[in-house]
């Protein structure tokens, strides 16, 4: 809801088509304590989310971001949704965190393919954090675009993923799946 | 057929009509756009006038612009699938398209061969023509050759799909043993004279082992040893024939990853060996081989914690039995 709506909201802007999704059983966001966080179904709306923020606690909220990032969520799509439950094809699914990238290769794995189109997964760290995210957005972007300026992904990528990550420094895994 | 149908039905074709004669006299995008329309008119409000106008779309084959022949493409798939008594007329297009000049309509045409040979293969066990079949037939097997071929491509994405490819067909052409209700080598018609059904899993025989050894040859890219692991994973969860083979060959690329691969890739590689031996060791088809399957996890760098943590209960209790029954 942080960094992939960052860079979903970047990457938007500089024309490209892009989704954005969550992988987990549901939408967690930091409550007012460890042991208490903000859980809530995918499809609701970041309206209703904000609203329930606001309620339960306005300057906790404001203070700690939630409100101005859910503010951000809401002016670029309705409502946080689910990668497995999406029925759309994409030609490359960018992670921000390992434990994500898991998530989706497991999905592609446990379903069967259908039309065969092969799914470059990337994943790329960073931070769960306002000043990460928007790094992040950045370096994604930059990725994305040098994607988008090869005539052939799939015989480049390999080699458009090294020079890549010598140059932000920091460690990629990619690999490659099937719809 | 009601009157309000008959007369939507005249709209449609004359709209057809219409655009036909556009797309002929247009170019580029313009006419791919055309040539969308077209294909959802006739597929979808008119598809008793395929045979009249299905010979309109396929001469664009050759049009200039390759995302109006990738259109063409996802015509003849759609024909497979919903109109397969169509395949004697556009099954030769497919031969064509998958030795097309640009790499991008290659690989739409070879990802759309895994669908129209599982879709021929149905077709044929209920063709009538003979003549017709036979014909199908051996434009299918054209196509086949010509795609296996190209594992040995020098374009990465190429040799991508061909290993998908290869996997379709092994599959195909193998008996299934199970309940599946997937077609197989099973539900070929034994009437059918032209096709031997030895030689097909012959050949599946032989693809398998060249999947199996393009898999551990050492100059293989990271995204096609990928993969080709997922293709050996696969085969190896729907026809457990193949299990023990391809264990082995997952076990020696984990001593022997190629030299090639930079640290990244080498991370990535053995993360998607660990996901996929662990999606691997939750099927039932592969209980047979439980101990083999947690010993690779284990060589694999697997903790026993992180095992007992995906592994079900009953499963690591076999292994233990093993274990014992081999100390004896």
């Amino acid at each position: 809801m942080n960094r992939s709506m960052e860079a979903h909201a970047f990457l938007v802007k500089k024309g490209f088509k892009v989704k954005s999704f969550g992988t987990g059983e549901k939408v967690k966001l930091p409550g007012t304590s460890a042991d208490r966080p903000n859980c809530y179904e995918f499809g609701i709306a970041y309206d209703d989310i904000y609203n329930d923020l606001l309620e339960k606690d306005k300057s906790y909220y404001t203070q700690n971001g939630l409100l101005h990032m859910l503010d951000r969520n809401r002016r670029i799509k309705p409502c946080p949704e689910k990668f497995q439950a999406s029925n759309e094809i994409f030609d490359v699914v960018i992670t921000c965190e390992e434990r994500v990238y898991d998530q989706v290769i497991e999905w592609f794995v446990s379903r069967k393919t259908v039309c065969n189109q092969p799914v470059h997964i990337i994943n790329i760290d960073i931070q769960d954090n306002h000043e990460e995210a928007t790094i992040g957005a950045f370096l994604i972007s930059d990725m994305v675009t040098k994607m988008s300026q090869s005539d052939d992904l799939d015989n480049d990528i390999d080699e458009l993923l090294h020079e890549f990550e010598s140059k932000c420094h920091r460690p990629i895994l990619n690999s490659i799946m099937f719809y | 057929m009601s009157k309000a149908q008959q007369n939507a039905n005249i709209q449609a074709e004359k709209q057809l009509i219409q655009r036909i004669n556009e797309a002929g006299m247009s170019e580029g995008g313009k006419r791919a756009g055309l040539l969308r329309k077209i294909i959802e008119i006739l597929t979808h409000q008119l598809s008793p006038m395929i045979p009249m106008y299905m010979e309109n779309v396929l001469s664009f084959i050759n049009d200039k612009l390759p995302e109006t022949r990738k259109i063409i493409i996802a015509f003849i798939e759609e024909l497979s699938t919903n109109f397969p008594e169509n395949l004697p007329k556009v099954i030769s297009n497919l031969q064509l398209l998958v030795t097309d000049p640009v790499v991008a309509v290659q690989k739409r045409a070879i990802q759309a061969a895994s669908v129209i040979y599982k879709n021929v293969l149905t077709w044929l066990c209920s063709s009538t023509n003979e003549q017709e079949a036979k014909l199908v037939w051996e434009h299918m097997n054209k196509t086949k050759l010509l795609i296996l071929n190209m594992i040995d491509s020098e374009n990465e994405g190429i040799r991508t799909h061909a290993i998908k490819f290869l996997e379709e067909v092994v599959l195909l052409q193998t008996a299934t043993n199970s309940s599946s209700t997937d077609f197989s080598l099973n539900n070929i018609s034994k009437s059918l004279t032209f096709i031997n059904q030895d030689a097909l899993e012959e050949e599946a025989e032989h693809i398998f082992q060249l999947l199996l050894k393009f898999h551990n040859s050492q100059h293989i890219s990271s995204v096609n040893l990928m993969a080709c692991m997922t293709t050996l994973i696969a085969l190896a969860k729907c026809r457990p024939k193949y299990l023990p083979r391809v264990l082995q060959a997952l076990g020696d690329l984990h001593t022997t990853l190629p030299p090639t691969l930079s640290q990244s890739q080498v991370n990535s590689v053995r993360k998607h060996l660990r996901i996929q031996l662990i999606s691997l060791v939750k099927q039932t088809s592969v209980n047979d081989m439980i101990p083999q399957l947690l010993q690779l996890l284990t060589d694999i760098g697997m903790t026993q914690q992180e095992i007992n943590k995906v592994v079900p209960k009953e499963k690591r209790h076999k292994r233990v039995l093993a274990l014992a029954t081999a100390s004896e």
